[in-house]
């Protein structure tokens, strides 16, 4: 049984004078336990919005999203999310942030520290429990958005763009450190990214959507599961990239040409 | 179809404005009721027919007049010193040196309370009104051109040296405009500023415009009176708060921004 | 160089300044009935707090100042954030608030001596009501201006809807509602002082009225640096208050 399904979801904005902008246009979608999958298009797609939604933060103008045959209307313990401007409470340390999910569960203080201690020694911030967001890099606040997202043990982690406002070098630490942690994990990843490169090197099945409005243009499989090595990783992103680079910038011209 | 449009640009106006119609329209059934003490609160109509009266008779544009004149006065004077003052400061260490402590401490203390010294030294009138608006002023105005200027992107002022402007030149020619932004938000803040401390000088000094207006209300227990004179003063602040908004976005063109001033 | 020093350093023209009124009054370039020395200044000011009863109008003038204005900075954050929150409070508030907003907040002082009388309560509501609005106003634009992600990620992590203004917004929008409180902090001191002139009953806005009409003019003056001295003080002590609830932003 698919632990999301998006049942021909769309979403439609008011815009006054009585028109309307459709964002996302009936979109179908299953996503399996376990599974890492990427969202990705050209901007103006609505990936993002999908994400949201999935996220309960938007409601659906038509159409369900279900989580384990539910429907789900607001946000909830069993779906994180991490956004791409990392979003950590400025007025928080990091250990503040971290534990901040698990305060509102009402753990106690003592487990709670523990607990948060022990992620943030997952994402290699030992040391900096008690410095504010301000005082960290990129990468270093993003680590902290995730290390906040995972303490609460989440079964699906929302991704949106996580690593877009980081420099080439860091992203590409925190893509192999992601999937290092998705590896052990094996939690249901959605994973909403505009670079091609980065979904094929993290994810089994690659979704590719167009804009205006936004519809599901392709799926992709990988085929490259937890237990792909690195080798066979690289040889795959290198085929799958020219394949879908020629369909991100398809969808771009035809965009383009429909304007 | 001009007529229709017409008619939906009123009832979105009529909507948009709901409270603020439901509080006048209350206003006027309640007094009428005789829930609130009719000296205390008069009816809306009566402040209307009370203010409509002296809109006749010229008291109140009279009123107006003085007080706009002041305000204006003052705060010209207080803009163009203002502006000098605080170019001066980015451009001089000696006048920043000088300066800055003084506008440090002018800014937070209530210069109001300077009037009385204003009023020995230069009688009752005019002249105290028109000082104490330019004092009052003239501080948050030198502050924000002193930031404005000296806080330009430098990359701006790289730019225009490589393309050949020449060091003296960049003052007028990329800092102003740089600054510009800044320079008229302090305008803008003081501009109201103004105003306010155009209406408190003129009770105290008692004798022209709105604000001795409504005093000489209340020591001859005219509520009605003070009540039009309140609209009055609103109507005057809104008119001068227009304009400058107006004039802000024929000077700014260029500039991309939201407004600056809550709410305005 | 220790901090007290630096300060000194900062603040030295304001000295040599005072330094210059001494000498100015000394050499006989000041009209003395009408611009006392500093030093007549100072030996009023000494006469007014030791027998004068300078520190009862300061008290009194205190009290009508903070609780108007922190009457205004509660109820101000509050429908502030609500206006941000709450659309339908915000369709209702608004407009009134863009309707008010440009009557100069010293025009209210008739209207409440017609109301209150004489007393400190027209004083008070003198400057919480000139206060509340633009409390209000920065609150709304600082509350409306947060990151929504700040309140996605709370929502996401467990935090109810009804507590996110408490716990998410207020705290996000802290640094800007400080900076609007600090500009109703220097107008609630001009409200209360011109309250203070205008209606009297004691208080140093009275005081300065008084001594003046009573040809005092050097206590008149050292009344005036009383004022000064006390909406300075208030200002620099709200930074301090700033600079530690905002530690966060270093």
């Amino acid at each position: 049984m698919a632990l999301i399904d998006i049942d021909g979801v769309s979403k439609t904005y008011a815009l006054g004078n009585d028109r309307e902008l459709t964002a996302i246009d009936r979109i179908a979608l299953s996503i399996r336990e376990g599974e890492f999958v990427s969202i990705i298009g050209p901007s103006g797609c609505g990936k993002s919005t999908l994400l949201h939604m999935i996220g309960g933060f938007v409601p659906c103008s038509a159409g369900e999203i279900r989580v384990r045959g539910a429907a789900i209307h607001e946000p909830g313990p069993d779906r994180g999310i991490v956004f791409q401007h990392f979003a950590l409470f400025p007025w928080k340390t990091v250990l503040g942030n971290v534990e901040y999910g698990l305060a509102e569960r009402g753990v106690a203080k003592a487990e709670r520290r523990r607990t948060a201690q022990s992620f943030i020694d997952m994402v290699k911030l030992n040391g900096f429990e008690n410095t504010f967001p301000n005082r960290l890099s990129g990468g270093m606040q993003q680590r902290v958005a995730i290390a906040r997202m995972l303490a609460c043990e989440p079964s699906i982690l929302l991704m949106d763009e996580p690593f877009g406002a980081l420099d080439a070098q860091t992203r590409k630490i925190m893509q192999e450190e992601l999937r290092e942690l998705w590896q052990r994990f094996r939690k249901t990843v959605v994973f909403v990214t505009h670079d091609v490169r980065e979904a094929v090197f993290l994810s089994q099945r690659v979704v590719v959507m167009s804009a205006r409005p936004g519809r599901i243009k392709t799926i992709i499989e990988t085929g490259l599961g937890p237990d792909a090595t690195r080798a066979a990783i690289d040889a795959k992103a290198d085929e799958l990239w020219d394949l879908l680079r020629d369909e991100v910038v398809r969808t771009i011209a035809e965009e383009g040409r429909g304007l | 179809m001009a007529a229709r449009t017409q008619m939906k640009w009123l009832r979105r106006g009529f909507e948009r404005n709901l409270s603020v119609v439901a509080v006048l329209v209350l206003w006027e059934i309640t007094t009428r009721a005789g829930v609130f003490n009719n000296f205390l609160l008069p009816p809306l109509s009566k402040v209307l027919m009370r203010g409509w009266l002296d809109l006749l008779n010229g008291e109140i544009p009279r009123q107006v007049l003085a007080t706009g004149t002041v305000t204006l006065v003052g705060f010209a004077i207080a803009a163009l010193s203002g502006v000098a003052a605080g170019a001066m400061m980015s451009i001089s260490a000696i006048a920043r040196r000088i300066m800055e402590p003084l506008v440090s401490v002018a800014l937070p203390i209530p210069k109001i309370s300077f009037l009385p010294i204003f009023i020995l030294w230069f009688g009752l009138g005019d002249v105290p009104t028109i000082m104490m608006i330019a004092f009052t002023c003239v501080v948050p105005i030198v502050s924000a051109t002193f930031l404005g200027t000296t806080t330009v992107d430098k990359y701006f002022l790289w730019s225009a040296r490589t393309l050949g402007t020449r060091r003296h030149a960049l003052f007028w020619k990329v800092v102003i405009p740089a600054a510009a932004p800044q320079i008229i938000s302090g305008l803008q803040v003081a501009f109201p500023l103004a105003l306010i401390i155009a209406v408190v000088t003129e009770m105290l000094t008692g004798g022209d415009g709105l604000g001795g207006y409504m005093i000489h209300a209340v020591r001859f227990a005219q509520s009605d009176k003070v009540f039009a004179g309140l609209l009055a003063t609103l109507l005057t602040g809104m008119v001068f708060i227009q304009s400058f908004a107006w004039l802000r976005a024929r000077l700014l063109v260029w500039h991309a921004e939201t407004a600056v001033v809550a709410g305005a | 160089m220790s901090k007290a020093l630096r300060i000194a350093i900062f603040y030295l023209p304001i000295f040599v300044g005072l330094a210059l009124w001494e000498l100015a009054a000394r050499a006989s370039l000041l009209n003395p009935s009408l611009f006392p020395s500093l030093g007549e200044t100072l030996t009023a000011f000494g006469r007014l707090a030791t027998k004068g009863h300078l520190l009862d109008h300061a008290e009194l003038s205190l009290f009508r100042q903070s609780s108007g204005f922190f009457l205004a900075a509660f109820f101000g954050i509050a429908s502030g954030i609500l206006m941000a929150e709450n659309r339908r409070a915000r369709n209702i508030l608004e407009p009134l608030l863009r309707a008010t907003y440009p009557l100069p907040k010293s025009a209210l002082i008739p209207l409440f001596m017609l109301w209150l009388g004489i007393g400190d309560s027209a004083k008070v509501a003198a400057v919480f009501l000139g206060c509340l609005l633009p409390i209000v106003l920065t609150t709304f634009n600082a509350a409306r201006g947060i990151n929504k992600q700040l309140v996605w990620s709370a929502w996401s992590l467990g935090t109810p809807k009804w507590l996110i203004p408490w716990k998410v917004v207020l705290p996000a929008a802290l640094p800007e509602v400080m900076s609007g409180l600090r500009i109703a902090l220097a107008l609630s001191f001009t409200l209360m002082v011109s309250a203070e002139f205008l209606i009297g009953q004691r208080g140093l806005g009275f005081l300065i009225g008084t001594l003046g009409e009573d040809g005092d003019y050097a206590g008149m003056f050292a009344a005036v640096l009383a004022v000064t001295i006390i909406g300075f003080a208030a200002d620099r002590l709200f930074v301090w208050l700033n600079g530690v609830l905002l530690s966060w932003r270093d």
